[in-house]
């Protein structure tokens, strides 16, 4: 008797479990009816796989628009950067089409051109009628962004924001130290600014900066180092050259001003420098451009009206100094609505959606650093950074980020598929430097040999 | 034996004779899950064998993918690097393994009576075995020891402890706390069931002979409980070797590869390198390694329980 | 030896044995529970008192973080559910048969199918990755409801059937075996005695697999994309390259790591009881 209610009690919850999973049998069948309906030329449906910076969030709120001017429903997968870029890796080169569009940097853009991954867009372009093509002014856009983001004179992708490097740094601590930074400084001259501040007030240090292993993140502020102390990855021969006496140099600087730089470091990225620079723990801090209108913004920084914008410091060259990156948006080769998609593309890179992102959100907030226009038609060029932001962009050239000429185009990265791997490798080096587990002599020899290996992998070095 | 006589004395109900219908349902019961779990698990294995035989760079078409043998697993396998993180991976297993067997034990012991809000506390505790492993991660590197914001590194400033990084100067300890907090509910649980299987006669029996605590938890609970450490330490070590999202997210393999396991390796060699080949051989490695250190687990345990 | 004084002795030093053995409770679930109790905490605060120090223990609350947070919740909540939901059920009337066979009838195979079983999931999932991915690829299943349910019911199964054989082994036979020459069938005598019997265990294994499958990120992260992208990789997606929102951040870990904690809390004394009946030796 005992057993049978308790038995009951048990087929019960079991029941609910298969009711579950009837209910869930159904729901599958639902979605799965309404895709054969649904889809098609422009218009339909377009997925989009995307960093969730703010920018991009903020578009997701304005879909509506979109959706009112081309009867396009977007969706979004928001992935931070590095699930990102392996997701969209993923799919492109296993041509899985799960996406749209993509967004990618300038990184990969042309190196998944070259693989065919992505979808030539001056045919979407010859398609527009003369109005629109005025209208939508692609000459407007940025021609370092035009550049970077073409493969063999082809465009593969559109901004949808850009940034550069850049130093900002407290007014008023620098006030209260009695020293003022110069518009154009050196790596000198910031290293004994860095000195006189670390600690000039309870908790603050000298300096932010990005620690954190990976490519794309201590990496890309080290490698404006290496270029402008005179160094490089690989000569013309992809021999490489990161046993020089100049790479040693941009280490040393690097570690010394990493004294002076913010406890733990090793784990600090841009958002945790963010957050340091905003809550008044850092008096100066080197990281992109982008910066600069999150911490003048009263509502989530503390420092806002104390922030002061100089150029990216120099020391031998000023080749490579500031490093160029961009968010931009291309179509999937696989893609199933590449009409739609490219509808999308043009709507979320026009002028008229910077000024919607301005008007209905605040021009502080407009996706920077990819039309001129933006800086000359609207009030955000009247922001107090935004002059050293479209200077530094227009002046950063991938092309030849180094002192002497190199076989490889890139300012804070080589644009080569393995770089990503090399760079992670040696971002982990780097920290180990940083925290006092390897000298930079050990630095060099280890950082060689994977360079070493990746050229003769790669095939880049004939021997 | 018994159940061979019984069905074959049996008038009514199987006509076939007993052994054969037997098996039959035997065969019905089990196949069903031996044959999907198969299909789902051993095509995809099989795959990643073939793979770690090809040079295959996904983000290098041009390359093509070419046959290179075994050269992958004699790339790795000579690599230095390759066995500091193996030793890394048996490093971390054991320190959380060791935390786990003792702080359950403890728990265990606390709870095995009756107190005030005993199901409330029980349940608290249990929580962490719940919590996703990147959340885990996250509470890790952000919520208690971030250099800057850190609660445990402001606790550590307050009593004058100035540069305190753990995540940075003892990655490895600090994985292994973090799949320890994770992983001591179970093992709590688990002994706490072996505990109260413990008959009360021999309990009263012991104290009758005039045992003081220490020493019924010497020869009567521990005995009892080692096949229940058994169970636990098997199931806890198969999922401990492969942990990924805590390290992912709390301290990125880093300083250096210092807290890298191999799990974390496969994955930088399969998505940030993108070189498949390579990662499906360290993934053959990584098994293989697996079931050494489980058989020798499982023998080492067997023994130990036969013992006792 | 006199009664009365000894005796009193004793109850006192167990009673403060007692008190000790409690505060050491307390203390464990500060420790251990303490974290998580402040994550819950922290998303009730607003953006900026979020990574104050001190940290705030008092702090005007508000709902903001768990109302942005609701927003983006609900779809890959109903996605988790039903995933999570479908391949337990399926690991279950899988794995409980398969236990039940090789635990009550004799075959020399029975231990080094179990151990089979456990080998299954030795092979890293990172190194499955890309077969995997080609394979569904190959069936155009990616992003569909039913690729997470079939990596999740091979993940699962193998725990269903080891666990439930540990349970099993320790059933009566006798009882199980005069039922088979009483002529009840098979179905019967699992449905009415067999699962009765270790419903605890049962429901401590369901609990087992729906917390293993609601956590997994990789695999989540890999073969989804929009339409059916699980809970756990919105966590993930909730970090920010721009920004910390830590506030935000935690409220919305909160709301996914609900369900399996209830689930967990409600079946944590299953566990415990179906172990205690003996089953383990």
């Amino acid at each position: 008797m005992e057993d049978m209610k308790t038995g009951l009690r048990k087929i019960r919850r079991r029941d609910f479990l298969k009711l579950g999973g009837m209910v869930a049998a159904g729901s599958v069948a639902a979605p799965w009816l309404a895709g054969c309906g649904g889809g098609g030329a422009a218009g339909g449906q377009v997925t989009i796989a995307a960093v969730n910076n703010p920018q991009m969030e903020d578009m997701e709120g304005l879909l509506g628009d979109l959706k009112k001017k081309t009867d396009i429903t977007a969706k979004f997968q928001f992935l931070p950067e590095n699930d990102l870029r392996q997701r969209v890796t993923q799919d492109v080169s296993l041509n899985a089409g799960n996406f749209d569009i993509v967004m990618v940097g300038a990184y990969e853009t042309p190196i998944w051109a070259q693989s065919n991954w992505l979808e030539p867009l001056d045919p979407f372009f010859e398609q527009m009628s003369e109005k629109e093509r005025s209208a939508y002014d692609l000459d407007d856009i940025l021609q370092t962004w035009r550049t970077s983001l073409s493969y063999e004179d082809q465009l593969y992708a559109i901004p949808f924001y850009g940034e550069s490097s850049s130093l900002i740094y407290r007014t008023d601590l620098f006030e209260k130290a009695g020293i003022e930074m110069p518009e154009r400084p050196t790596w000198e001259q910031v290293t004994g600014f860095a000195e006189e501040l670390d600690g000039i007030e309870d908790g603050v240090s000298g300096i932010a900066m990005r620690g954190l292993p990976g490519w794309g993140a201590n990496m890309a502020p080290f490698d404006t180092f290496v270029n402008t102390y005179g160094g490089s990855w690989y000569n013309l021969n992809w021999e490489p050259q990161l046993t020089t006496p100049e790479f040693r140099d941009a280490i040393v600087a690097y570690a010394n001003l990493a004294e002076f730089a913010q406890p733990g470091i090793t784990s600090d990225n841009f958002p945790e420098c963010l957050t340091l620079f905003s809550s008044g723990k850092a008096a100066m801090w080197y990281d992109a451009t982008v910066a600069g209108g999150l911490v003048s913004d009263p509502k989530a920084s503390e420092v806002a009206d104390q922030v002061g914008f100089a150029y990216a410091p120099t020391a031998v060259t000023p080749n490579g100094s500031h490093w160029l990156w961009c968010w931009s948006l291309g179509i999937e080769a696989a893609s199933k609505n590449k009409e739609g998609a490219f509808e999308f593309l043009k709507w979320s890179t026009s002028k008229d959606y910077i000024n919607l992102v301005g008007k209905k959100l605040g021009y502080n907030r407009v996706p920077p650093g990819t039309r001129r226009s933006t800086y000359e038609d609207t009030p955000y060029g009247k922001l107090p950074w935004t002059e050293v932001e479209l200077t530094s962009i227009e002046t950063a050239d991938p092309e030849n980020p180094t002192r002497d000429p190199v076989p490889y185009t890139g300012i804070q990265f080589i644009t080569i598929p393995e770089w990503q791997a090399l760079g992670d490798s040696v971002g982990r080096l780097l920290a180990s430097v940083l925290i006092g587990d390897m000298t930079p002599e050990e630095m060099q020899q280890r950082a060689q040999a994977e360079a070493l290996q990746v050229a003769k992998q790669g095939k880049y070095l004939k021997n | 034996m018994v159940s061979g006589q019984a069905a074959q004395s049996s008038g009514q109900g199987k006509t076939q004779a007993a052994p054969t219908s037997r098996g039959r349902q035997r065969r019905m019961l089990l196949y069903p899950a031996l044959v999907i779990v198969a299909i789902i698990t051993q095509i995809p294995f099989v795959f990643t064998v073939y793979l770690s035989f090809l040079n295959w760079n996904l983000t290098r078409p041009d390359l093509g993918r070419t046959f290179t043998g075994l050269g992958n697993y004699v790339l790795e396998l000579s690599t230095a690097e390759f066995w500091t993180i193996l030793l890394q991976t048996l490093a971390i297993t054991a320190m959380a393994l060791a935390m786990c067997c003792l702080i359950g034990l403890g728990l265990a012991l606390l709870l095995n009576r009756d107190f005030f809000a005993k199901g409330l506390i029980q349940t608290l505790l249990v929580t962490p075995f719940f919590i996703m492993p990147v959340v885990t991660g996250l509470i890790w590197k952000n919520e208690l020891f971030s250099p800057n914001f850190g609660i445990i590194t402001w606790m550590a400033g307050l009593i004058g402890f100035d540069g305190f990084n753990p995540m940075a100067q003892q990655p490895l300890i600090m994985v292994s706390t973090m799949v320890a907090w994770e992983w001591e509910p179970l093992f709590m649980l688990v002994l706490l069931a072996g505990l109260q299987a413990i008959p009360e006669e021999e309990r009263e029996a012991a104290q009758l002979d005039g045992c003081n605590r220490f020493m019924v938890f010497r020869y009567i609970e521990l005995p009892h409980l080692l096949p229940y450490y058994r169970m636990v330490i098997l199931l806890g070590t198969i999922f401990i070797l492969q942990v990924f999202g805590e390290i992912y997210v709390g301290t990125a393999g880093g300083p250096g590869t210092s807290s890298m396991n191999l799990q974390y390796l496969t994955y930088e060699e399969a998505l940030v390198g993108t070189q498949v080949g390579l990662a499906s051989a360290i993934g053959v490695i990584t098994l293989i390694l697996t079931l050494i250190v489980l058989t020798s687990l499982l023998r080492i345990m067997n023994a130990v329980v036969k013992e006792a | 030896m006199s009664s009365v004084p000894a005796s009193s002795e004793k109850r006192r030093s167990i009673r403060w044995s007692h008190y000790l053995q409690n505060v050491l409770l307390y203390l464990a679930v500060v420790v251990i529970f303490g974290p998580i109790f402040w994550l819950i905490l922290t998303g009730f605060k607003e953006s900026a008192a979020a990574y104050a120090l001190p940290p705030q223990i008092l702090f005007t609350p508000t709902l903001e973080q768990y109302a942005a947070a609701m927003s983006d919740f609900w779809a890959p909540f109903l996605h988790s559910v039903i995933i999570v939901g479908v391949s337990t059920v399926i690991c279950l009337l899988l794995g409980v048969p398969a236990a039940f066979a090789l635990s009550f009838y004799h075959a020399n195979t029975n231990e080094s199918i179990v151990f089979w079983f456990i080998t299954t999931k030795a092979l890293p999932q990172v190194a499955v990755l890309v077969p995997l991915f080609v394979i569904f690829r190959t069936l155009q299943l990616l992003d569909t409801v039913w690729v997470l349910i079939i990596v999740f019911v091979g993940m699962n199964t193998p725990i269903v059937v080891w666990m439930m054989y540990q349970f099993m082994k320790d059933l009566p036979r006798e009882i199980l075996e005069a039922a088979q020459v009483d002529g009840v069938k098979l179905s019967q005598m699992l449905l009415q005695i067999v699962i009765p019997l270790t419903r605890a265990g049962i429901a401590s294994t369901a609990m087992l697999c729906v917390i293993f499958a609601w956590n997994e990120f990789l695999f989540s992260v890999s073969f989804t994309s929009i339409a059916w992208q699980p809970l756990s990789v919105e966590v993930a997606a909730q970090q920010t390259s721009r920004g910390q929102f830590w506030a935000e951040l935690s409220a919305f870990t909160t709301l996914a790591i609900i369900v399996p904690v209830i689930v967990g809390w409600l079946t944590q004394k299953q566990l415990v009881r179906g172990l205690t009946s003996g089953a383990v030796k």
